[in-house]
């Protein structure tokens, strides 16, 4: 199966085919100029540069048709000396010169050199003056004459330079190229959404890591849209259709067919075109499950609350109304009930819209935490006296068990928050019970309790009494006087300080309301 | 013949309001219950001439009353109206889609309410 990275590989920068001209016409130029050179000089001894010009030829007619030599380093090397042996061939076929064997010797060195070198300009002058010195060596100096060196020389040298470039440019652009696709590779590889390769018929395939969660390894092979709700398959297929024919296009759908739950994913599938054709599709698919059911919680969130804000303006409304009207006089039982309708209702609403500030402001983070040590004991005193006359009223004692010395918060909120739950217990104790309040200290953090005997909290409501106006009972709301976000209030002030809240079952009958503090809160 | 016309709203406030609303700018006698579920005895106790069902109640919400009152042959043919404080489009034409006589929207001026659930339900 081919990967996606050869695809991509096929648009990574590359030799281009402008690059290729100018090299062989470098190439071209400078074997024409070895030809000259040696008719210039009309002496036998200078047709050793006609070698020379026919391989410079034959590499710009290779830099212009084959890509194994830009590939592959074993190619190139072993190209290299076979044009070295048609050369010698050649010149040993025209019964030259008495120093062929020198040259030869001196092309193979400056080749290998040349097309093994990585880069390092100092191999090629080494390689050229060890080949250019080896016949003084081999033959002894009195052999030879010192001014066919000196015209060597510079011929050998720009040779091999021009041969070096060449090389050096290979090994650029196949860097290059091959860090294109290592980047595609891990672009695919790592990306978050899954990513996958459709063939024109709509078949999965191939897909990254993300694709194979978002699918499973079943839909390989398989054409995409069985993998989404059954709603939306000829939505994909029509999609996919367009994509075929050269354009992009998106769909918000869901993924039902792996073994997890359905997954709700935006879908942009885009047309893999190479040269003008359409050779399939790829679709990136973004996982929106949690943005959507933050989405649903906002909806959800923003009715509750218009139905929470508009029952005591309904309330108020109608009263007010009735009075304005004449329909009820005011003097009346009748009307002095609807005015004390408006009227409750309207503090009612006072506490709904200052709760729902508050909350907000919380859990924006809008409010920077005071955080300072404070005696507990002083604390839960002041808690008890805010929440004193309301326990009189309803019969009801209060107990306190303080084992700790210190408690690192803020005071205002951690109070706020303590009689909450104060107000809580004793709101749902009956006459003549008790209510505990006891902090002990765990390992890490320090421990609040606040324990009643009242009617206690559902199993299945424990949790969800700390969401937004989840009262146990729809008339807590009312009858109890709270706004339904005490203790989503609570919540957000405990975790603020980096502790946790919770509710259970007291023993016996009742509800324990327990929140830990850390004893050195984050920051 | 006076007609008589079923309130079922879990709150207490709103159902005195209502009530009284209904009983002073419209010629009907007013019963009342506090959850779906007494509201659905009470009308197959005594069958009201129509119903006005708050939509949002804990335990059993209206749609769920409103089902219940169709299966129920006795209470099946009772003309219904819902109340809601929905601002969302799409909740509102979910409700209507339920077969009801209409909705009564939070809030509302209690010297229109009367003519308006007649209206409403036909009886003029």
């Amino acid at each position: 199966m081919r990967r996606l990275s050869d695809v991509l590989a096929r648009h990574a920068p590359r030799w281009s085919q402008e690059d290729r001209e100018s090299t062989r016409s470098v190439l071209t130029m400078a074997a024409i100029v070895l030809v000259l050179l040696s008719l210039l000089f009309s002496d036998p001894s200078q047709v050793r540069f006609i070698p020379t010009a026919i391989v410079l030829l034959l590499l710009a007619l290779v830099a212009g048709v084959s890509r194994e030599l830009e590939d592959n380093v074993v190619w190139s090397r072993i190209a290299g000396l076979l044009l070295v042996a048609i050369i010698a061939a050649l010149v040993y076929a025209t019964g030259g010169h008495s120093s062929h064997f020198e040259d030869l010797f001196l092309l193979v060195l400056v080749f290998t050199a040349a097309f093994r070198s990585t880069g390092r300009f100092f191999e090629i002058v080494v390689a050229t003056t060890i080949a250019l010195a080896s016949p003084f060596i081999y033959q002894g100096w009195d052999r030879h004459d010192l001014s066919n060196l000196l015209v060597d020389a510079p011929v050998w040298f720009l040779t091999a330079s021009v041969v070096h470039v060449l090389v050096q440019q290979l090994h650029t652009t196949r860097e290059a190229q091959e860090s294109a696709e290592q980047q595609a590779r891990s672009l695919y590889d790592n990306h978050p959404d899954g990513v996958v390769r459709l063939d024109r018929d709509g078949r999965l395939i191939d897909g990254n890591a993300a694709a194979v969660d978002l699918f499973g390894a079943d839909a390989l092979g398989e054409p995409l849209s069985r993998s989404i709700t059954s709603r939306h398959r000829e939505a994909l297929e029509a999609l996919l259709e367009v994509a075929v024919s050269g354009r992009a296009g998106s769909l918000e759908t869901v993924v039902d067919a792996g073994e997890g739950d359905p997954r709700d994913i935006q879908l942009v599938v885009v047309p893999i075109s190479v040269d003008d054709h359409v050779e399939g599709v790829f679709a990136v698919a973004r996982d929106v499950t949690d943005r959507r059911a933050a989405e649903r919680m906002k909806e959800h969130f923003i009715s509750v609350t218009s139905h929470e804000l508009r029952t005591p303006i309904t309330a108020i409304r109608g009263a007010i109304g009735l009075l304005e009207a004449g329909l009820v006089d005011p003097s009346s039982d009748k009307g002095k009930r609807s005015l004390a309708i408006a009227s409750s209702n309207a503090d009612r609403l006072v506490r709904l819209v200052n709760d729902l500030l508050d909350l907000e402001r919380l859990e924006s983070g809008r409010i920077a935490l005071d955080i300072a040590p404070h005696d507990p004991v002083r604390l839960v005193d002041e808690a008890l006296e805010a929440v004193g006359p309301q326990a009189e009223a309803a019969e009801v004692r209060i107990d306190t068990d303080i084992r700790i010395d210190e408690v690192v918060c803020d005071r205002d909120r951690i109070f706020q928050t303590i009689t909450n739950l104060l107000s809580n217990a004793v709101k749902f104790s009956p006459p003549e019970e008790s209510v505990l309040i006891e902090a002990t200290a765990g390992p890490t953090d320090v421990v609040f309790r606040v324990i009643d005997h009242g009617r206690g909290v559902p199993d299945n409501k424990l949790e969800a009494v700390f969401e937004r106006f989840e009262q146990v009972d729809v008339d807590d709301a009312r009858g109890k006087g709270g706004s339904g976000l005490g203790l989503p209030i609570c919540r957000s002030i405990v975790s603020q300080h980096g502790g946790a809240i919770w509710a259970q079952r007291t023993p016996g009958g009742g509800a324990t309301f327990t929140f830990t503090l850390p004893r050195k809160p984050p920051g | 013949m006076t007609r008589r016309i079923l309130l079922i709203d879990d709150n207490d406030d709103l159902r005195e309001i209502v009530e009284l609303a209904l009983e002073l700018t419209a010629d009907v006698e007013v019963v009342t219950a506090s959850s779906g579920r007494e509201g659905f005895e009470v009308a197959r106790e005594d069958p009201p001439d129509a119903i006005l069902l708050d939509v949002k109640m804990p335990d059993i919400d209206g749609p769920t009353t409103l089902k219940l009152l169709r299966d129920e042959p006795r209470t099946a043919d009772i003309p219904v109206l819902f109340i809601t404080a929905s601002v969302q489009p799409s909740e509102r034409a979910h409700y209507a889609e339920l077969g009801v006589a209409g909705l009564v929207e939070k809030p509302f001026d209690p010297v229109a309410i009367g003519p308006a659930v007649i209206d409403k339900l036909g009886w003029r």
